[in-house]
């Protein structure tokens, strides 16, 4: 095998330059390759953080039905919330209580959805607290207060200090209704949301519809983000009946998870890109190879060389190459992904009013993010694709007849 | 036991509409310790029967078995096995491998073998003093004369300690002195060493050298000439 | 409901289709009543009983006050034309129902916001005929009504069923694909003066949730006071 090592090493360099040519055109695929893949993990990355931590949360505890039907009787109990604070993996969990109400301010009004958050925890778990625009989000331990998303609050024409009437029916049938003072206003690039939410104390929205206690949502952070199952499962055995229901974010939102799951389509598209293109350098390099040394090699055959081994001699000499350009494609990519990942790409002069991606807003500068199974995948798949597109070459050389490849001069 | 034992050995090509008939029945037997040259006119069939016994080529018909061995009963990888252990090839153009220094090319046959580093190297120094080129084991062909770029193809040969060395006009490229030397190195190997040599070959020297003259004509065995 | 109450109360005038019809429009233009009336809702979720008055002048104006149970007492609704108003004493604010909110449930009833606005406008939004006379219908006359093409109305079909001395039995609601989806019924028929008769208690049953009602039983019913137009003002509506 050293022997196979050693022609197929120093026929790398008996073409210095050809070889060098392909590998540093296959390299500056690996490179941009890299650095598109960790574009793009940045960017779902971005889009998990925002989709995932600050809306749905890592896992999600509701009434089996309520999801599905939104009544508003369908409501957990509130003591869940303290069995959960006290599940090993949690890190944060607000729990959440919502209903629509007609919000009137002295001239007009307007339709609402109600969301009763706990003020001190609902930060803890969505940044709502980093997207009041003006006033402050409610006070913690104080009721009576609401934010408003900021289209709701123009149509109601009312800023901060003002008061706003709620009327809905309460669950017990009767017309629940509260008078709150507007402490902030959020804008959160939910259009839903800035169009007609509202956020009060959950304690408040328990009062106007009458659910002593209840709650519509626990939404849970977890320690890590990328073992959640077994904390859904855990968590599962501990509170799950049949009127609790524990879902992680991606049972509870099917399409979040085809979202995220584009991830990987894209990665499938760009690592594509390699194979073509490094598969095409190295069939090339790899024929012009076999087919100037027809002698030389038809020498080897005569001297005993099976054709086995001359397929390994050529795959030999590919996976060098490849390993050559690896190495530069590392070194490129490596520079590429530190810019990326330290600096970032500033999309704002594309996306003046930051990047909008199915109502939510992501911050314009798209750092990247490395993950080691893309780097993984890229460097496989150079090789991968090297070994393949050598193999016809290969067998192209086992298959010489040493008495013809002599004759050839 | 002979090493070489051929009978009623034909070989045609195929060239397009015409069919060349190169050996036309050959009957041949070498002992061994034999040095032997073939001889006779250009297109007599030299090669073609080189190749044949070499197991780099197969027989339309006829018999042909090579170190006791029936080469058409053999697959082609017991062929490059046979043609690896058991014969050494010398070539006119001495087709050393250009990237290998001169040890590494007598090495690398040794290396297929599947022979120990220490042993190997031990015996290719050997071998490359024999054909009197200590001291150039790490020249690349490039940086060898054609006569000892053939005394490497000849250490190449020899290294594997072969049943059987073939030899296609070793000296056509070589000035005369040059073919002399090698000549009577090879003379020196065969005395020796009881290395068993088969040539094709125009060059007088050769036949000079040569215990047993074969004179091919038309594809067959015209003339077997023993000293 | 209480639109039911007076359209029933001007079909039971009139026997044939003209004077049903007129009565229907007019139903009420003269008539002013105060009554204090207990509503009963059972749904699949809650059951609630509230005691509230009501005036009425004419189909236009009705102001209802709940009275009982405590947490809701003041709670006022004022219609007044198509525009429906509620009155929260706990924040002291009036709120006026907005168009989206009509089809919503009026204090968590089985009758809509749109109920009380619209429902005594048969013979403007329908067109009504006699499908049944008292010797085919079972003693009683059947008035159908559809609506007309362009009417703003959840209703495929309507049907009255009123008795020949003018007093309703029941009224039945299709939807536009032909379901029956509630029905209407009166009961306790009592004399209520110049030769009148009307029903005191009313069950409304939603067809589509079994189980569930809205039972309607006047404790009083007085249809000779004076009420005017001014008494239906966002003013008074705070007042009472
Ligand atoms: N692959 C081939 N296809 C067609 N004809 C061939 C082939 N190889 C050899 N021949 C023919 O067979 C005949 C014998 O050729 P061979 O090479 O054996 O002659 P030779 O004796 O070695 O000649 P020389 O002295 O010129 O080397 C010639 O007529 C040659 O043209
Ligand atoms: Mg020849």
């Amino acid at each position: 095998m050293s022997f196979l090592l050693t022609v197929a090493w120093r026929n790398l360099w008996r073409h210095k330059r050809r070889s060098l040519i392909t590998a540093t055109a296959m390299a500056v695929g690996v490179a941009l390759c890299m650095a598109t893949l960790a574009f793009n993990d940045g960017m779902f990355e971005a889009i998990f953080d925002v989709m995932i931590e600050q809306q749905l949360g890592h896992v999600q505890v509701h009434h089996p039905d309520y999801p599905k039907k939104r009544v508003m009787n369908d409501t957990l109990p509130a003591e869940i919330l303290t069995r959960i604070d006290g599940e090993p993996g949690t890190v944060a969990a607000a729990p959440r209580l919502q209903g629509f109400a007609l919000l009137g301010s002295e001239t007009k009004s307007s339709g609402a959805l109600l969301l009763g958050v706990d003020p001190e925890r609902e930060p803890k778990v969505t940044p709502i607290g980093k997207r009041v625009v003006e006033g402050t989000f409610l006070p913690p331990g104080e009721t009576g207060g609401i934010v408003l998303g900021l289209r709701l609050a123009d149509e109601l024409g009312v800023g901060l200090g003002d008061s706003v009437v709620a009327v809905t029916q309460a669950s017990d049938g009767s017309l629940g209704n509260a008078l709150y003072t507007v402490t902030g206003i959020v804008k959160t690039g939910s259009a839903q949301i800035d169009r007609s939410g509202a956020f009060v104390s959950v304690a408040d929205l328990q009062d106007l519809l009458v659910l002593p206690d209840q709650l519509h949502n626990i939404t849970i952070l977890t320690d890590d983000a990328t073992d959640i199952a077994p904390y859904a499962e855990r968590l599962r055995a501990d509170i799950a009946s049949d009127t609790v229901e524990v879902q992680t974010w991606w049972e509870a939102s099917p399409q979040s998870a085809q979202m995220m799951s584009m991830r990987d389509f894209s990665s499938v598209i760009v690592l594509g890109i390699v194979f073509g293109a490094a598969g095409l350098g190295i069939l090339n390099t790899m024929m012009m190879s076999v087919f100037e040394r027809t002698r030389e090699l038809g020498v080897l055959k005569a001297l005993g060389l099976r054709p086995t081994r001359m397929v390994g001699l050529i795959l030999v000499e590919s996976v060098l190459l490849a390993s050559l350009a690896v190495s530069i494609g590392l070194a490129l990519g490596g520079g590429l992904d530190a810019f990326l990942v330290l600096r970032g790409i500033d999309l704002s002069a594309s996306a003046k009013e930051g990047i909008s991606f199915s109502g939510v807003v992501l911050d314009p500068v798209i750092k990247g993010v490395v993950r080691w199974e893309g780097v993984a995948q890229v460097v496989g798949a150079v090789f991968f694709v090297s070994l393949a597109s050598s193999l016809w070459p290969a067998i192209r050389a086992a298959r010489l007849d040493p008495v013809e490849s002599l004759r050839a001069e | 036991m002979s090493i070489v034992h051929v009978s009623d050995l034909h070989r045609e090509y195929q060239q397009g509409a015409v069919t060349v008939k190169a050996l036309r029945g050959v009957d041949l037997t070498i002992e061994p310790g034999e040095f032997t040259a073939l001889m006779g006119p250009s297109g007599s069939g030299k090669t073609t029967l080189l190749n044949m016994i070499g197991a780099l080529d197969r027989p339309t018909s006829g018999k042909l078995l090579v170190d006791g061995k029936d080469l058409a009963s053999l697959s082609s990888s017991q062929l490059s096995d046979l043609r690896l252990h058991r014969l050494g090839f010398i070539f006119q153009s001495y087709n050393l491998i250009p990237v290998l220094s001169a040890l590494e090319n007598a090495e690398f046959v040794l290396q297929l073998q599947g022979m120990a580093r220490d042993e190997r190297r031990k015996r290719v120094r050997e071998t490359l003093a024999q054909v009197g080129l200590a001291g150039m084991e790490d020249r690349r062909p490039g940086e060898l004369s054609g006569g000892q770029q053939q005394r490497v193809a000849v250490a190449r040969a020899i290294a594997g300690k072969p049943a059987l060395v073939l030899a296609d006009e070793p000296t056509a490229n070589l000035d005369s002195a040059t073919a002399q030397g090698l000549i009577e190195l090879m003379e020196k190997l065969n005395h020796e060493h009881g290395i068993t040599f088969l040539f094709a070959t125009h060059d007088p020297r050769v036949m000079e050298a040569a215990h047993r003259v074969v004179r091919m004509v038309d594809g067959k065995v015209a003339e077997d000439l023993r000293k | 409901m209480m639109m039911l109450l007076l359209a029933a109360m001007a079909w039971a005038a009139d026997p044939t289709i003209e004077e049903l019809l007129l009565a229907t429009d007019d139903a009420g233009r003269g008539d002013q009543s105060v009554a204090v009336i207990q509503m009963h809702v059972k749904t699949d979720r809650y059951e609630r009983t509230m005691k509230m008055q009501a005036w009425a002048k004419g189909t236009e104006r009705t102001l209802v006050r709940i009275l009982e149970p405590a947490k809701d007492a003041g709670v006022t609704t004022l219609k007044v034309d198509d525009n429906l108003w509620n009155y929260l004493p706990k924040v002291d604010r009036t709120m006026k129902v907005p168009p989206g909110m009509m089809s919503g449930s009026w204090m968590g009833s089985h009758f809509s916001n749109d109920d009380l606005v619209k429902e005594s406008r048969l013979s403007e939004d329908f067109t009504c005929e006699i499908t049944g006379r008292p010797d085919d219908s079972g003693g009683n006359y059947v008035v159908s009504c559809v609506p007309k093409p362009e009417a703003p109305v959840v209703w495929g079909k309507v049907a009255a069923t009123v008795t020949p001395d003018k007093v309703p039995v029941k009224v039945e609601y299709w939807d536009e694909k032909g379901e029956l989806v509630r029905t209407m019924d009166y009961s306790d028929v009592r004399d209520v003066g110049n030769g009148r008769k009307m029903p005191f208690h009313m069950m409304l049953t939603p067809h589509d949730k079994p189980g569930e009602f809205t039972e309607l039983t006047f404790e009083s019913l007085d249809l000779t006071v004076q009420l005017d137009d001014g008494f239906f003002n966002l003013q008074s509506l705070q007042q009472r």
